[in-house]
């Protein structure tokens, strides 16, 4: 009977210890999935929620502060998705709160990722509605930088010919000042130069602000950033695009010099053909354009090869090719 | 012999034999075990059946005691219908029947005393958990094992095992005791002490006894009646003396043995 | 000495044998769950049980368990620092361990031990007339053998289940330790933060209906052996074999379900 006993007692011991394991574990899972703290709920509407499933994490500047409810199609464009939000998170989140879909690591799920908005706001209330952070769209910046970089070869193209009639000496300069139309070409290469700058500023500085994201962490790219070379390369692309468009704004506002001389009429064409540096200066201009340009084809390069954007390029290949042959 | 048949069970009727067998069927698929086998066994009496391996001897006392229902035919023990028992009334029944294994069929995770002890807790009748101990012990005093109480049952010796099947078998004081070869794979000696340990107990405790086996000697010191089974029914019976002396070639064949 | 059965085979003689064992199998549970629910319960008798399985393979469970909770982080950390997911390698051995790794090694470790050692038990208690012994001494042996090994046996893998679950996540933590310097509170945060209830819930019930598997085989094989020890050998392989297949089946149709339930 006593073997019995201490049989029993040690099987209680064992049952006990593996029921509270289990007990403990259920608790640990539950404590992370948000299953036993009071919650309550809000929601945003995106226009595109790939890979977003109820369970899916809420973080409040990183930090989670809950779980996707559930994700609802509302109509043709629009997503509702559900969230729930641990009560204790309730006072950080306001109801100017920017929602956006984001990427837990470079494998890992998709998550929403709420940040402060500007301004100041009332404590967010049950069922609010944020204001919704369409993911930014890469495709797009990268299709504008590109155009940008085609622009900016035509004309150079351009200033490459009218250099050319320049230094030739050849009496184009004479037609030059006659031709109206040929001033009027070079104004509009000036303007349309100008354009593009200013392109290339904005992109430049989309960029900057995608990167800055991600250095404070609330980016689409989260952890992705610190361990790979991504941040060193956009960083670097960043700085050339930066570059160039200095370049570029150097040589429009050299450029501008010379037509406000040529429009001042006064000795212009005297001033033109003998004054060498004012060619000299243009050919300057016309090599910092080119440089420009070439440091921006190699940004490109190098954007086509980086595997974040690889798939991008890839797809646009696909798609000139296609293009290419329904023509043919 | 008669004189054991008295007042075992009160309340009975002294005539009632305590067991009747009539037209007992039994067939394994197509092979018929059992035709038609009729024996009656009166109180007190002591029957030994007899036969040739595999006839189905061993299949007779298990019908006895509901282990294997048989095909057709009726059996009376203490005046009930084996076949007509509820589950509870058949438990209530074994535990007036005494039953020793061939094979002594001790539980192998079990020791000596759990294994004794094992019959007197399922017993449903009364709460008897405060002398266990005490009938534990009596029971193998019976047996002359009682320094064995605490081993496990491969500790034992065949002779050994025999003993303390014998004495799981009786430890419910049963009133009818059925024995499937007792002595069978024994050497002579211990097959001897055996058969004198059966003889003894039955004086003890009066009861009424079938027993199955070859054993020649065995059927002569304990037999009131010997039940010679052969083609599925009870070929033949007698005293000792009559069936050695039958002319019947079977019997004779299996007497010269 | 048996006579000529009239038909040989129905199918052929092992289509036969395989459709013989559905149908014993299936007889014996109706029967189990016949006699399980009608009282008297031997509640001392699945205690002894639960103790003899559950306590008896522990060391052997948890040993297994350990072993490939560790084999599995170091046989995978190279791939995986390979693709830059190094850091995944908690959250990837959580999951694999409490859906699939410890459910299933406990399952099939137990058909091994427990399910052989059962239709041994109860194969040799049949040939030695202690089955009938039983019956004889008012016991109903379906119930104080049978019933109690399947309940027995239905509780208790789950309970192995959970402490190989633990144990195979500490020598996962082990593994990564190896290479790796890991703080414990850091590794368990990962682990439990990567589960959820769809992980733990489907994999923790499946094995229920794995102890009861290896429970019914090894007792329909043990109590319907055949006799001499040779029949009690063979019940005791075959209930190894059958179990372990339907362990796999079921650990199959339950990842299905699960599925179809859009918990995957």
């Amino acid at each position: 009977m006593d073997k019995t006993l201490k049989k029993n007692i040690l099987l209680g011991f064992f049952v006990l210890v593996g029921m509270t394991l289990f007990i403990a574990g259920i608790f640990l899972v539950g404590s992370k999935n948000e299953m036993f703290s009071k919650t309550f709920p809000i929601s945003a509407k995106f226009t595109n929620a790939t890979g977003l499933k109820p369970g899916s994490n809420i973080r409040y500047n990183g930090v989670k502060v809950g779980i996707v409810k559930s994700v609802n199609l509302i109509n043709d464009t629009l997503v509702q998705v559900d969230m729930q939000i641990e009560e204790s998170k309730r006072h950080f989140i306001l109801s100017t709160a920017i929602a956006a879909i984001a990427s837990d690591g470079l494998m890992g799920d998709k998550i929403v990722n709420i940040s402060a908005g500007k301004g100041a706001g009332a404590e967010v209330r049950n069922g609010d509605l944020l204001q919704a952070n369409n993911p930014l769209n890469t495709d797009k910046v990268l299709l504008t930088l590109s155009q940008s970089n085609e622009n900016i070869r035509v004309i150079t193209e351009n200033l490459k010919t009218l250099t050319a009639d320049i230094n030739s000496n050849n009496g184009p300069v004479q037609l030059l000042y006659k031709d109206g139309a040929m001033a009027q070409n070079l104004k509009r290469s000036f303007g349309n130069l100008d354009a593009i700058t200013n392109k290339v500023l904005n992109v430049s500085s989309s960029l900057q602000n995608i990167t800055s994201q991600i250095q404070h962490g609330n980016g689409a790219l989260g952890e992705i950033i610190n361990d790979s070379s991504l941040s060193k390369n956009l960083s670097y692309t960043m700085g050339k695009l930066k570059e160039t468009s200095d370049a570029l704004n150097t040589a429009s506002g050299q450029l501008s010099k010379t037509i406000g001389h040529a429009n001042s009429g006064k000795g212009a064409l005297n001033m033109l053909l003998t004054d060498t540096t004012f060619s000299a200066t243009v050919q300057q201009s016309m090599i910092n354009i080119k440089s420009a340009s070439k440091g921006l084809d190699e940004d490109m390069e190098a954007l086509k090869h980086n595997f974040l954007t690889k798939g991008y390029f890839r797809k646009q290949a696909k798609k000139e090719r296609k293009a290419l042959k329904d023509k043919e | 012999m008669m004189g054991a048949m008295s007042h075992i069970e009160p309340g009975k009727q002294v005539a009632q034999p305590a067991i009747e067998i009539s037209h007992l069927q039994k067939a394994f698929g197509s092979k018929v075990v059992l035709s038609d086998f009729n024996l009656t066994i009166n109180n007190g009496e002591t029957v030994v059946v007899m036969g040739r391996s595999g006839i189905g001897k061993t299949i007779l006392i298990k019908c006895i005691i509901g282990l294997i229902k048989p095909d057709g035919g009726q059996m009376f023990v203490f005046g009930k219908d084996i076949s007509k028992l509820d589950h509870r009334e058949l438990d209530e029944l074994r535990m007036r029947v005494g039953f020793v294994f061939q094979s002594s069929a001790l539980y192998d995770s079990m020791t000596v005393r759990e294994n004794l002890e094992f019959p007197l807790r399922r017993d449903r009748r009364k709460k008897i958990t405060e002398n266990i101990d005490d009938l534990v012990r009596e029971a193998l005093r019976n047996v002359g094992l009682e320094n064995a109480i605490d081993l496990m049952p491969s500790e034992l010796s065949g002779g050994m095992r025999k003993r303390i099947g014998i004495a799981r078998g009786l430890i419910l004081k049963p009133e009818i005791v059925l024995y499937d070869e007792p002595t069978t794979g024994l050497d002579p000696i211990t097959s001897e002490e055996i058969t004198q340990l059966i003889l003894s107990l039955q004086q003890k405790y009066k009861t009424t006894s079938i027993i199955i086996t070859h054993d020649v000697d065995l059927a002569r010191e304990a037999a009131n009646r010997i039940v010679f089974l052969a083609k599925g029914v009870a070929y033949t019976q007698g005293t000792y003396d009559e069936l050695v002396h039958s002319d019947d070639p079977e019997i004779k064949h299996f007497f010269k043995r | 000495m048996a006579s000529i059965p009239k038909i040989k085979t129905v199918f052929s003689k092992s289509l036969d044998d395989f459709f013989y064992g559905i149908a014993e199998l299936a007889q014996f549970s109706v029967n189990v769950f016949r006699e399980g629910i009608r009282p008297p319960y031997e509640f001392k008798e699945v205690l002894n049980q639960c103790y003899e399985i559950g306590i008896k393979s522990f060391v052997l469970v948890g040993v297994t368990a350990f072993i490939l909770g560790l084999v599995l982080v170091m046989q995978s950390r190279p791939t995986m620092i390979e693709f830059g997911a190094g850091s995944y390698l908690p959250a990837m051995s959580s999951i694999s361990i409490v859906r699939e790794i410890g459910p299933l090694v406990t399952a099939l470790i137990c058909a091994g031990k427990i399910g052989s050692g059962i239709s041994a038990e109860l194969g040799s208690m049949k040939v030695t007339e202690q089955i009938d012994a039983m019956e004889v001494s008012g016991t109903n042996p379906f119930k104080y053998l049978v019933a109690t090994r399947i309940l027995a046996t239905t509780l208790m893998i789950p309970v192995l289940t959970v402490y190989a679950d633990f144990i195979s996540l500490i020598g996962a933590f082990t593994g990564s330790n190896i290479k790796d310097d890991v703080n414990v509170h850091f590794y368990f945060n990962r682990v439990f933060e990567a589960l959820h209830y769809t992980d733990v819930i489907p994999s923790f019930t499946k094995t229920f209906f794995f102890g009861f598997t290896i429970g019914l085989v090894g007792c329909t094989k043990g109590y319907n052996s055949k006799k001499g020890t040779e029949g009690v050998g063979k019940a005791a392989n075959i209930s190894v074999v059958v179990s372990m297949v339907g362990v796999i089946i079921i650990d199959m149709v339950v990842t299905q379900i699960t599925s179809m339930l859009g918990y995957l």
